[in-house]
């Protein structure tokens, strides 16, 4: 499935919100990929994740496939629109 | 047994086992057969887990020591050596390169930190500093090494670095020998101002020893013994039982008075983080505190401490040496030391940003709390507050405006108080140097942060490893801003002190007071080793060193000067 995320917090995905989507996104036996321009990483990899320099209001592609993937896909986008806690 | 022959650096006996510090060394074979490739895979598997055991126990511990906010950057490290991507990148590269588990981790380390390096985002351009951070772990642990900062007993290097002995732990180390190195090198200096037993500069010695070896080390005589017979060690265990007591005797001297021998009182002070450190002070004899370091308040907290928190800390410290001076800096955050209450803020350039006396003009609630229960506090003992990284005089008159204010507040609030707590700045940005005449109006003390100052004169960031030379309060600059600083004090009549590392080394010690200052405020270990040199001193012919100081023109210059110097004394 796919899934367009806006990311609103104010860091964008610097290290701390990174590391809290790698973290949920491994807990899921799904693949998690993420897509950014012409951009595309593991989104289990905190290093993949810095690595797209995703700055306030940038938006991400998902594509996540696997037998949790809707239950991944709900937690990422929670997580994404809390704004990872950061306010 | 056998002896080894070198310089007796720093008088004292050490009985131990020896640890060689490593240094990290690059020679690895780049390749494999492919028929070794599936072991390389393992090497790294095994490498990642001791990496993730030491970046929990680093967390843990910087948790309990300095705080929950810093140990999450291990926590980030430890995401990043258990990374995907990292992971595929060395596979990858063992797979169809055959390359050694060491190349690999080098080369994927070096172009994921490249990566982030192109980054168009300063703080993410830093993170390539972390990239390398694991790698560098991830390398020493593959060629089986242990990490440093667990150091026990006898360390035996080539040379021992400022630097090296600032990571040593002082309670677990007894003493050190080195294959380079003379009596009065910084590095010896140093080990007596840690009590350390150091013999230097016995060459080639040292690679003969191996890691375990029981030896004595006698700082005496500069001698070595390796794995000496029983009577020998019982001779040598005599002996320390009475230089313990000629330590204690030492300790003494840390309550006698602070005197020169010319009859000027210099104040020998502690820095202190936590009212529990005033247990140490009290018991080396300080002059009282000359930097209390009020962050730790701050810092673990999510939310703002309450007056009445603060209040009893200071309190607290102040009412534990209620005839001496103690000196409580207003809070230093920001920068480095990120306050969680505030939440994240993105800079650049943190060290040239918002902190300290800046950010507390932007939180002033924050900053009046603090010197509400700073005022309060003060009816208890001689409490003398100091802003941190003034840098104009706008600052400073912002800041007693503030002051004054709250002051005001407490008054018509009838809280009992005290109005005319003594004021004074940290003297840490060259612009405060440069302009101490204008300042010293408005003060009534200076106290220098070397630490800053050095990094902010000198442009050269301290935790950066490739611009270390540069990284020296003896640099002819700095020395000169030290100068400017006194002068203008002593000519409007205020006092200059010094709470940065450089007042706790007794090299320096001769060039201070020869500078004019009369307070130095340092490490609590420090305290007997320069209150001793303090009493052998004459300030007449230490200000005739210091103008012949201000003269030379480099760094090495001025370290060969007071290295003579310092053989004048017992140190």
């Amino acid at each position: 499935m796919e899934l367009n995320l806006l990311i609103e917090n104010k860091l964008g995905l610097h290290a701390r919100p990174a590391s809290l989507f790698a973290q949920k996104a491994s807990a899921y036996k799904s693949t998690i990929m993420i897509l950014k321009g012409e951009k595309s990483v593991n989104g289990k990899s905190i290093i993949g994740i810095m690595g797209l320099g995703v700055k306030q209001g940038e938006s991400l592609l998902l594509k996540i496939e696997g037998p949790d993937a809707d239950e991944a896909a709900a937690a990422l986008q929670k997580l994404v629109a809390n704004k990872f806690g950061e306010e | 047994m056998w002896k080894i022959e070198g310089i007796p650096a720093s008088a004292g006996i050490a009985i131990g086992q020896i640890v060689h510090i490593q240094e990290c060394v690059h020679d690895f074979s780049r390749t494999v057969t492919p028929e070794e490739a599936p072991r390389e895979k393992e090497r790294f598997l095994s490498a990642q887990q001791v990496a993730e055991t030491e970046l929990d126990e680093l967390m843990e511990r910087t948790a309990a020591t300095v705080g929950e906010h810093q140990a999450e950057v291990f926590a980030a490290h430890k995401l990043m050596v258990q990374d995907p991507c990292l992971v595929e990148a060395v596979f990858d590269d063992i797979e169809t390169n055959y390359a050694s588990a060491e190349a690999a981790v080098e080369t994927a380390t070096q172009s994921i930190a490249s990566m982030f390096a192109s980054l168009d985002d300063e703080y993410m351009r830093e993170r390539a500093a972390d990239i390398k951070d694991i790698g560098k772990r991830l390398m020493r642990i593959l060629q089986g090494k242990v990490e440093d900062v667990k150091y026990e007993g006898i360390l035996v290097a080539s040379d021992l670095l400022p630097s090296d002995t600032a990571a040593i732990d002082f309670d677990l180390v007894s003493g050190f020998i080195t294959a380079l190195g003379g009596k009065t090198s910084h590095s010896s200096i140093l080990a007596r101002a840690a009590g350390l037993a150091a013999v230097v500069g016995v060459g080639s010695a040292i690679d003969k020893l191996i890691n375990g070896d029981m030896v004595i080390v006698d700082g005496h005589a500069g001698l070595v013994f390796v794995n000496p017979e029983e009577a020998m060690l019982e001779e040598y265990r005599q002996r320390l039982t009475t230089e313990k007591a000629r330590a204690v005797a030492l300790a003494e001297v840390g309550h006698l008075p602070s005197v020169t021998v010319d009859g000027s009182h210099i104040e020998v002070a502690s820095n202190i983080g936590t009212p529990a450190d005033m247990k140490k002070v009290i018991a080396a004899g300080a002059d009282g505190v000359g930097l209390f370091r009020t962050e730790f308040l701050f810092l673990d907290k999510t939310t703002v401490p309450t007056e009445e928190e603060q209040f009893q800390s200071y309190r607290a410290v102040l009412m534990a040496m209620p005839d001496k001076k103690i000196v409580i800096r207003t809070l230093d955050a920001g920068g480095d030391k990120q306050l969680p209450f505030i939440g994240g803020l993105t800079e650049a350039n943190p060290a040239l940003g918002l902190r300290a006396i800046r950010l507390c003009m932007v939180y002033q609630d924050v900053f009046k709390t603090q010197l509400r229960a700073l005022l309060r506090a003060g009816v208890e003992g001689n409490l003398h507050i100091m802003f941190p990284m003034i840098a104009t005089l706008d600052e400073l008159v912002k800041a007693k405006a503030l002051l004054k204010e709250v002051a005001d507040e407490l008054a018509r609030e009838g809280i009992a108080h005290r109005s005319d707590v003594p004021v004074g700045i940290m003297i840490e940005v060259p612009s405060a140097a440069v302009i101490a005449d204008i300042l010293a109006e408005e003060v009534d003390f200076f106290s220098i942060g070397t630490n800053d100052l050095v990094q902010y004169t000198m442009a050269a960031d301290r935790m950066n490893e490739h611009v270390a030379w540069l990284s020296d309060y003896f640099q002819p600059p700095v020395i000169r801003l030290i100068a400017n600083v006194a002068r203008a004090a002593q000519k409007n009549g205020k006092w200059v002190g010094m709470c940065g590392e450089m007042a706790g080394d007794p090299l320096a010690t001769p060039l201070l007071i020869g500078l004019g200052l009369t307070e130095l405020s340092m490490s609590t270990r420090c305290v007997p080793i320069v209150k001793n040199l303090v009493r052998q001193l004459t300030v007449q012919e230490a200000k005739e060193w210091a103008d012949h100081i201000l003269t030379l023109r480099t760094t090495s210059d001025i370290k060969k000067n007071l290295e003579e110097i310092a053989t004048k004394f017992d140190i």
